[in-house]
């Protein structure tokens, strides 16, 4: 099991009953009683007393905790309260009735998954179980005592208890009490002896549960024993295989091979073969292959998908691989006919298995249920289908009409092969039976003498039609195989190609942001529905493009998914009132984020389920990849950054310091000649003052900034923007400066709305036109572009100056390798504030001589409509 | 004419000198505060015609004077800020505030946003004009005709509006709040795209160049501001 964090666990503990009345939750009380004499924390989180007095005494002394009342259609109800629970976090807890099912609404299906969760939080817990809800021993409970259980534990989490407890009496005494009115009220005490407490039942009952914990108690001795030793813990664990059909008995098949496994202590794995038929049946039947894989993973088997067309090689390929020691199968139905054509799949299996054991199990049933679809269903043909088959052989009848007399029978014969095999081809194999049978029916009306009658009168003529139709029958099956084979293969194919595309498309991504595109994207395209991706952040809450979209009830998904490291939502057992299925991704033990699916009506196949679990981890590998990336960044940047700070803090002193020594020195003279110069001297220290004042108050804002985005506490505050209205905005900072220079707008109004922040990327407007004030003389031209392509929008400033010194052709701001080649902090904060956009910003000498930035940014999706009246 | 009343709240002496010093002897006269709550007992003493605040105080936040001032006060205010903090101009406007500066400013601009106020104060007084005019730009209210020199410009009705809304606070910044509320309504407050859009329509009609922009500009991250009408030559 799958655990959320590295903290410690609670510890389990399981009253085990023969059944109901044996006084486990009288037991359970008791000793708890002994404990808390001890001093230890507990708490009663539900307790059924079932209106017995002696327990209902005994419950007196303890905390209780108030049950969550609810109102279900009108009724109300009660539950154990789980939020409550942790809520309270007390040491030990006690919660009756581990097989109970939850009312719908509840958080958690079953009473079970409340305990794993409480365990999860470090919270002990002791809680009360019959022999009859055990899992896998539910056909036996059935078979012997006629009573169907419909409220099951998973065997895997009765394995999973620290400590199981047996509280038995004997059948006689529980009948006795149940006389004595100590278990049931008085109108329920004879239907209950004559019903589930027969004295028959009982005993098989008892036995089930001494033998369950004996089974227990020998494997902990075993366990205990080789744990003292040096050697391996398990130097000869048995590895058992359970192959899995699609009917309706492999359940059955799948509970029993459970049992074996567990009486023997091996690992189990459950195998389903997709052979090309696969493709072919129903959605009833491959549901029922699918439930008796779920069944297989809940009652703790590892299991396995293959496909191929040869069930036994398929088999006996992953029982060698996996290192088998013995494969579990159901026990075919004998169906009478002595004279086999070819091995039945049992004697192959026992050719083929070498030295991996064969385990035959019997499902105690005389016929097992057809798989297959009836054969009338199997030859239903769609008219239009056969329309074009008649139409195809009409052609050809047509064709051959005139070559009747240079050709004999059996060449025209071969002629009328054709319709089959391309039927085979396109159509499928119902399609190419009826051409085949088409085509001989054809060939006798129209080629053979008598012609127009289907009566024949040459011998050889019969022969011709036989093996026609026997050769036509024998490509119709050859080519639907084939073709289902290939798309067997082909989706496979198509599956790999689209796993190695996300992974190789992810690693090429620098960002989170990128990586979520990149996968919402593909799970469009692979799945057809939308998805959505929430990260967990340092500050304890996690955020996405569109957090404001997250509604109470996902909200309570993705935060239980984050805590507990399982899916939640729809289809699973948490939660499952939600629409939408919530998974994990996980990196190294720990939940980083949650992958939300909007599933809608939509049927997840197993082989989904497979492809989604491979992108998933994909995605994982990818977030550690860029977070490892950019925690090594941070290590090398700390290096440096002693270096880069150093520097950095003299050239900013520098740059500081020439203003303000003309400002000093201006106003120092200013100051002690007020009296003694001219008009005109004063005006231009004054100016000077005001020019060099402005210019340091720009560095400062510079200098601002850079530390504002390198910090990366920058929030961005994106909006809808009209491009004009940023540019405008940076001419009007920049006007100043820019003096008498000439700056064109080309093609500008054009374009639609961009999301962006609009102080920042005005920011970097004003960044590109102070540096063409710079750089350039007053007599240089700008021309600014933009231009939509594809989901980006790209603006481009050139010009005719000097362009970049001691840059070459091109320049791409992806990195920081730009600064040792720019000093300026200009360009680096265009450049940070591009990419914190996902933008790109990339430097090019320009056709018109000089200098040609060309930002490109994300449109930012569709830009929302406007109504115009 | 009597002179205007400022009341200065900042707790920068060198600002608050500069200050002074830009504003004209013979048209204002300067009571200082250096702290939220002595401002707010000067502002309720004198009652000034104007207020500038600065919103860094030592004391109380500066937009707690701001709605602390508004449950009893129409008095214009202009508030002052640091850079890069457009989202404390955007609360100080919806709070109440009537106008801003960004520090560092000039002169000549503290003087521009007064005498705009000022303006608009006087406006209520008055009954309202007929008709608009400024640089070629001619609105006729009673028909609600737009006229660029002698051209007749088709506004829509949303479009007329929003250009009468800018005009009537003419020098003063409206915020994307106030005019998505008065244009559009409350149903549309999260939608700030319907001002984008339909600013950039009505500036394309308007022939607005960005590089030059003549009759409306936009405050970054706040919203946008008519021009005002032509200032005397600041005295740098």
């Amino acid at each position: 099991m799958q655990k959320a964090s590295g903290a410690k666990e609670g510890k389990l503990k399981i009253y085990i009953g023969m059944s109901a009345g044996v006084g486990k939750t009288y037991a359970m009380l008791n000793d708890a009683m002994g404990l808390r004499a001890k001093g230890v924390d507990i708490v009663l989180g539900y307790i059924e007393s079932h209106g017995r007095v002696e327990t209902d005494k005994l419950t007196n002394d303890f905390e209780k905790l108030p049950l969550k009342i609810f109102d279900y259609k009108g009724v109300l109800r009660s539950e154990f309260d789980l939020d409550e629970a942790l809520k309270r976090k007390p040491q030990l807890i006690l919660v009756d009735e581990l097989a109970h099912t939850n009312d719908p609404g509840s958080k958690h299906l079953k009473r079970y998954q409340d305990i794993e969760e409480l365990l999860r939080h470090g919270i002990d817990v002791w809680t009360t179980v019959n022999i009859q809800h055990l899992e896998s021993l539910n056909d036996i409970v059935k078979q012997t005592t006629g009573v169907e259980v419909k409220e099951t534990v998973p065997d895997q989490f009765m394995l999973s208890a620290d400590e199981v407890e047996i509280i038995d009496i004997s059948p006689d005494d529980l009948r006795q009490r149940i006389r004595e009115g100590k278990v049931y009220q008085e109108e329920k005490i004879t239907s209950a002896l004559d019903n589930f407490f027969k004295q028959e039942a009982l005993l098989i009952l008892r036995e089930l549960a001494l033998r369950y914990v004996a089974d227990r108690v020998g494997r902990e001795v075993w366990k205990y024993r080789n744990l003292g030793s040096k050697a391996e813990i398990w130097p000869t664990k048995e590895r058992i295989l359970v192959c899995v059909a699609p009917d309706a008995l492999s359940t059955k098949v799948v509970r029993e091979a459970r049992r074996i496994a567990t009486a023997s202590n091996a690992d189990l794995l459950a195998l389903s073969v997709e052979t090309p038929k696969y493709g072919f049946l129903d959605d009833e039947v491959r549901k029922r292959s699918a439930n008796a894989l779920n069944l297989a993973r809940q009652l703790g088997a590892e299991v396995i998908t293959r496909s191929g067309s040869d069930i036994v090689g398929e088999i006996i390929g992953a029982a060698r691989e996996q290192n088998v020691t013995r494969i579990v199968i159901g026990k075919p139905p004998i169906l009478g006919n002595i004279i086999k054509f070819k091995p039945s799949l049992i004697d192959r299996l026992i050719l083929e298995s070498g030295e991996i054991g064969l385990h035959l199990v019997s499902v105690n049933t005389p016929l097992r249920q057809k798989v297959f679809t009836p054969f009338w269903k199997k030859f239903r043909i769609e008219i239009s289908e056969s329309a074009l088959v008649l139409l195809l052989i009409s052609v050809l009848t047509l064709v051959l009409m005139p070559f009747y007399d240079y050709f004999r029978t059996d060449n025209i014969a071969m002629f009328f092969l054709l319709p089959t095999i391309i039927c085979a081809l396109k159509l499928g194999r119902r399609a190419a039976l009826l051409s085949a049978i088409l085509s001989v029916l054809f060939l006798d009306f129209f080629f053979v003498p008598p012609f127009f009658t289907f009566r024949v009168f040459d011998i050889g003529h019969i022969i011709t039609f036989a093996v026609t139709l026997f050769v036509g029958l024998v490509i119709a099956n050859l080519a639907s195989k084939l073709k289902a084979f290939t798309f067997v293969i082909t989706e496979k194919e198509r599956r790999t190609a689209e796993l190695y595309k996300i992974s190789s498309e992810m690693n090429e991504v620098l960002s989170e942001v990128g990586i979520e595109r990149v996968l919402k994207n593909r799970i469009r395209s692979l799945f057809k529905i939308e998805s959505r991706l929430f990260l967990k952040r340092e500050k304890g809450f996690y955020e996405s493009g569109d957090e404001q979209l997250l509604d109470g009830r996902d909200r309570a998904c993705v935060d239980w998914v984050l805590d507990n490291g399982l899916p939640a939502g729809k289809g699973t057992d948490t939660l499952s009132g939600n629409d939408n299925i919530f998974m994990p991704v996980v990196i190294k033990d720990s939940v980083v984020g949650v992958l939300s699916l909007a599933v809608g009506d939509k049927h997840f196949t197993l082989n989904d389920f497979e492809l989604l679990g491979s992108l998933i981890s994909t995605l994982a590998n990818s977030l550690e990849r860029i977070r490892n990336a950019s925690e090594l960044n941070l290590a090398n940047n700390r290096v440096e950054e002693q270096k880069i700070r150093n520097s950095f803090l003299s050239a900013v002193s520098h740059d500081l310091r020439t203003p303000l020594a003309t400002i000093e020195g201006a106003s120092t003279t200013l100051l002690q000649n007020y009296s003694l110069g001219t008009q005109e001297d004063s005006l231009s220290l004054l100016k000077m003052i005001c020019d060099q004042s402005q210019r340091l108050s720009r560095m400062i804002s510079n200098i601002l900034d850079i530390t504002r985005l390198e910090s990366g506490n920058l929030k961005l505050n994106c909006e809808w923007h009209s491009l004009e209205e940023l540019i405008e905005i940076a001419f009007r900072n920049t006007e100043f400066i820019l003096k008498d220079r000439e700056v064109n707008l080309v093609s500008l109004e054009k374009l639609p709305l961009i999301k962006v922040d609009a102080v920042l990327m005005g920011q970097v407007f004003i960044n590109l036109l102070e540096n063409f004030a710079k750089y350039t003389n007053d007599s240089s031209s700008m021309n600014i572009s933009g231009r939509v392509d594809g989901d980006s929008i790209e603006i481009v400033f050139e010009d005719d100056g000097p362009g970049l010194p001691r840059v070459g052709e091109k320049l791409n701001f992806s990195d920081n390798s730009f600064k040792e080649v720019l000093p300026g902090l200009g360009l680096s904060i265009c450049s940070a504030i591009v990419h914190t956009h996902s933008g790109n910003f990339v430097y090019s000498k320009s056709e018109m001589g000089g200098a040609k930035f060309v930002i490109s940014l994300p449109t930012g999706g569709e830009v929302p409509e406007v109504v115009y009246e | 004419m009597s002179k205007v009343k400022v009341l200065i709240i900042e707790d920068e002496l060198s600002i608050r000198k500069f200050i002074i010093a830009g504003l004209d002897k013979q048209m204002y006269q300067v009571l200082e505060a250096t702290k939220g709550e002595e401002g707010i007992r000067l502002l309720a003493m004198h009652s000034p015609d104007l207020l500038l605040l600065d919103l860094g105080l030592p004391d109380i936040d500066g937009l707690k004077v701001i709605t602390e001032i508004r449950t009893w006060s129409k008095i214009p205010i202009i508030v002052i800020s640091a850079r890069g903090k457009e989202e404390d101009k955007i609360l100080a406007l919806d709070a109440g505030a009537d106008d801003y500066l960004t520090k560092p400013f000039s002169v000549s601009e503290l003087q521009a946003r007064i005498r705009a106020l000022l303006r608009r104060l006087k406006k209520d007084e008055k009954d309202s004009p007929t008709v608009f005019e400024f640089g070629d730009l001619k609105i006729e209210f009673p028909s609600r005709q737009v006229f660029l020199g002698s051209e007749l410009i088709h506004l829509t009705p949303k479009e007329y509006n929003l250009l009468k809304l800018l005009v009537d606070n003419q020098g003063c910044v409206i915020t994307h709040k106030q005019l998505l509320l008065s244009v559009w309504g409350q149903a549309y407050l999260a939608q700030p795209h319907y001002v984008r859009v339909f600013m950039k329509n009505i500036r394309h009609k308007l022939k607005e160049d960005p590089t030059k922009p003549k009759y409306i500009i936009t405050e970054p991250g706040v919203g946008y501001r008519f021009i005002a009408t032509v200032s005397t030559p600041s005295s740098l």
